[in-house]
């Protein structure tokens, strides 16, 4: 899912126009608090950023995506009428790894958003792969992906827990290590990488905020999955 | 400013726009009456900054204008917006007064236009 942060409705019907034609989802932010609310609780592949919003600046909102480590890597491509070399600069910093000028022209905003999407995680694994890998079929991988979801929800409630109460860190880690396999079974590439990045086998505060925000976007990956909202390979198999 | 683009809407991009959407007719109508609406908002948060000589107001209403008209094809007004921009940013109102007069004309040509070809009455579109 592509995120769109611009004010203007008259560029955002044109670029969400755009992006229905290249056969994208994506959603719509209108101000810096907007898309860090959709950063925060949405599968977000792209970014695409005005660098001027009513209530951010754009190199702000970036650096504030940039801070939080479950969505830090998730790229994104500046959208601006201009941009002087420290701007380009400080937005680079902070995961820009494009800009595109105003007025948008088709044909290299295709080609732009197209070379970008290339650099996002890739969140599943293909359809093709996944039957290489395992003899699966749409009937049987959905429940499979409802049980990993549920693992998912299973995992935050033992996060949730001990925020209060020092947990059995045995039964904490096997408990994740479970989830990870089932994510991994599923194809949720982008689930095992969260993982593997944000789970260090420790209670430490900032470790389970991370885990459990992370897995607040992983849950909402998985809806979008069963929903057949994404127009990923594997998703057209199972829906 | 001199010299501006000419004629107020470069009707190609209106064209390119169109070509979006499966309605492409229906896409441009909506296209049309949100910038005019968006627009005619502007130009008051415009009159507003200027009057109470705020700055910053005027440079990110002009800079809004600045963007919006590019995408649809209004040149004329995109290239005022972006000098009244700077005029905003280096708080030079002298410049800015006669920018703002020359912007409101602009923008009731680009209504005009943008009303021929948002009704059809356009051919080539």
């Amino acid at each position: 899912m592509i995120l769109l942060i611009e004010d203007d409705l008259v560029t955002c019907h044109i670029i969400t126009a755009l992006l229905k034609r290249m056969r994208h989802t994506y959603c719509e932010a209108h101000t810096g608090a907007e898309a860090m609310e959709l950063l925060r609780t949405q599968p977000i592949d792209l970014v695409i950023a005005d660098m001027m919003l009513p209530d951010a600046n754009g190199i702000d909102l970036l650096e504030q995506k940039y801070n939080l480590p479950y969505v830090s890597d998730i790229p994104v491509v500046c959208c601006t009428a201009q941009a002087d070399i420290e701007t380009v600069e400080a937005a680079m910093g902070f995961g820009a790894i494009d800009f595109v000028k105003k007025p948008i022209v088709v044909q290299s905003f295709t080609q732009r958003i197209n070379r970008a999407i290339e650099r996002a995680p890739v969140r599943w694994e293909s359809w093709r792969d996944m039957s290489k890998r395992m003899p699966f079929y749409s009937r049987t991988i959905k429940p499979m992906l409802g049980i990993a979801q549920q693992m998912l929800g299973e995992l935050d409630e033992a996060l949730a827990n001990a925020e209060t109460a020092a947990p059995d860190m045995t039964e904490l880690s096997a408990l994740v290590s479970r989830v990870r396999g089932a994510a991994a079974n599923v194809g949720a590439l982008r689930t095992v990488q969260q993982i593997d990045k944000l789970w260090h086998g420790t209670i430490e505060e900032k470790t389970i905020e991370h885990l459990r925000a992370a897995l607040v976007i992983e849950r909402a990956g998985f809806d979008e999955m069963l929903a057949g909202r994404t127009s990923n390979e594997s998703m057209q198999a199972v829906g | 400013v001199d010299p501006l683009p000419d004629p107020s809407v470069d009707l190609s991009v209106l064209e390119m726009l169109r070509s979006l959407e499966d309605d492409g007719d229906a896409f441009i109508a909506g296209l049309v009456a949100t910038y005019v609406s968006d627009t005619t908002e502007r130009m008051a948060v415009l009159r507003k900054a200027f009057a109470q000589r705020n700055s910053e107001a005027l440079e990110r209403a002009a800079h809004a204008i600045k963007g919006s008209s590019a995408n649809i094809g209004a040149r004329r007004m995109a290239a005022l917006g972006g000098t009244l921009q700077d005029a905003g940013k280096a708080g030079d109102f002298a410049t800015a007064a006669p920018m703002i007069a020359e912007l409101e004309g602009e923008f009731l040509r680009v209504q005009d236009r943008l009303a021929i070809v948002a009704n059809g009455r356009y051919s080539g579109i």
